[in-house]
């Protein structure tokens, strides 16, 4: 049997009444576990190895925001690694679905991309926002911060008070919304898109 | 933000206090969805001549007590798919509770004067039964949110499991007014309806219960 099984369900314990400390140290051992696993399987998947980190930190705000869901009286380890394990494939089909190339990269130069239109003829910009407009309450907030006011990641984070992995998620999940947005037939006649293919 | 950072912050935020167990959620979902069900179904139908009795003659029983089996053994299940690595526990008693509840539909003596033929049983079961369907909707939505408050790692799964719990639910507040009682036509009609509700959480599931 796993050493860690053991010394991770104590420590959970621990945390659950209040040991900051103890949950600490037990997130960073979890963040090895899942790191080891998230470049596995995103290398099997054929996708690049500077995703893992990303997937990693996704990873351990889900698991924190459900450490409810681990019962004490079952073993932690299958916990975990069933948790590392849906998360990455759940990342790797975003990750697909976007081609990819879109999110290899960094957050701060993708936000330039979207700020762009702001030398653009004011309908573009028009209707960047317009796109803006349709997406979810936090990934509005989260592009207006970043592309609109040009709010560094850690700016946001603090914002729009979440992590900064948080902000992260948002943008990239915004982004492939916006993509696929901005493929839809404009909603009212006579808007342009700059979509040409 | 470097990792160590986001664990930093991580740890540093209050421990949750009492969350919402998905067994807890479900339970809260489905036993108030049932008085729910049951006054719906006595303002639109009202109830059988014979309903004081009636959850104790053969088919009444199948229709009420098969429902709660039914209920309880998919609701388990569902919880036990809403925490990671769980495994499908309970899917064992879930499916004894099916067969049993099925068995008994297919054993029970007919009541009726004549067993209908089997064409006759299919279409007076679609005609006599389909008002399960919408019933179900309420604690279908109820229970996809409770479990929402877990964790699913095979969306699917849980949301068969959930619908099968609802259409439970469903079927025994539907049998306050239900009319049929040849056993042949109960056992096909709710177990069709309770496929279609399954199936119908199966597919919402995966889109549900992201998270």
């Amino acid at each position: 049997m796993d050493e860690r099984e053991d010394r991770w369900s104590a420590a959970m314990t621990t945390a659950r009444s209040g040991d900051a400390a103890a949950y600490e140290a037990l997130l960073g051992e979890i963040a090895e576990l899942i790191r080891g696993a998230a470049a596995r399987r995103l290398a099997a998947m054929g996708l690049g190895a500077e995703e893992v980190e990303d997937v990693v930190q996704e990873t351990l705000i889900a698991l924190h925001a459900k450490r409810h869901t681990w019962d004490p009286e079952r073993p932690i380890l299958p916990w975990v690694r069933a948790i590392a394990r849906h998360k990455t494939l759940d990342a790797a089909r975003r990750l697909i679905r976007g081609r990819g190339r879109l999110h290899a990269r960094p957050v701060e130069e993708l936000a330039e991309l979207i700020a762009a239109p702001e030398t653009a003829p004011a309908g573009a910009r028009r209707d960047a926002e317009a796109l803006v407009a349709r997406l979810p309450a936090r990934e509005r907030g989260v592009v207006a911060a970043l592309a609109f006011e040009g709010l560094s990641v850690a700016g946001a984070a603090a914002r729009l008070s979440i992590g900064e992995g948080a902000v992260r998620v948002a943008f990239h999940r915004a982004l492939a919304r916006l993509t696929r947005l901005a493929k839809e037939p404009p909603a009212a006649p006579g808007a342009t898109t700059e979509e040409t293919a | 933000m470097r990792t160590e950072d986001l664990i930093r912050r991580l740890a540093a935020e209050p421990a949750p206090q009492g969350r919402a167990t998905p067994e807890r959620g479900l339970a809260l979902a489905l036993g108030a969805a049932l008085p729910a069900l049951c006054l719906a179904v006595l303002s639109l139908y009202g109830a059988r001549a014979d309903i004081a009795g009636y959850p104790l003659t053969g088919v009444g029983a199948l229709k009420v007590f098969g429902g709660a089996l039914v209920a309880l053994a998919a609701a388990r299940l569902a919880a036990g798919l809403a925490r990671p690595g769980g495994g499908v526990r309970g899917l064992a008693p879930a499916l004894v509770a099916l067969g049993a509840v099925a068995a008994a539909g297919v054993l029970l003596p007919a009541t009726a004067p004549v067993a209908a033929p089997l064409g006759a049983a299919v279409s007076g079961a679609l005609h006599c039964v389909w008002p399960v369907l919408p019933l179900a909707a309420l604690p279908l939505a109820a229970s996809l949110a409770a479990l929402r408050a877990g964790a699913v790692t095979r969306p699917a799964a849980a949301g068969a499991a959930a619908g099968l719990a609802s259409g439970g639910i469903a079927a025994m507040a539907y049998a306050l007014w239900c009319p049929a009682d040849d056993p042949l036509l109960v056992a096909l009609g709710y177990g069709g309806a309770l496929s279609v509700i399954a199936a119908a959480g199966a597919a919402l599931g995966p889109r549900a219960l992201r998270w």
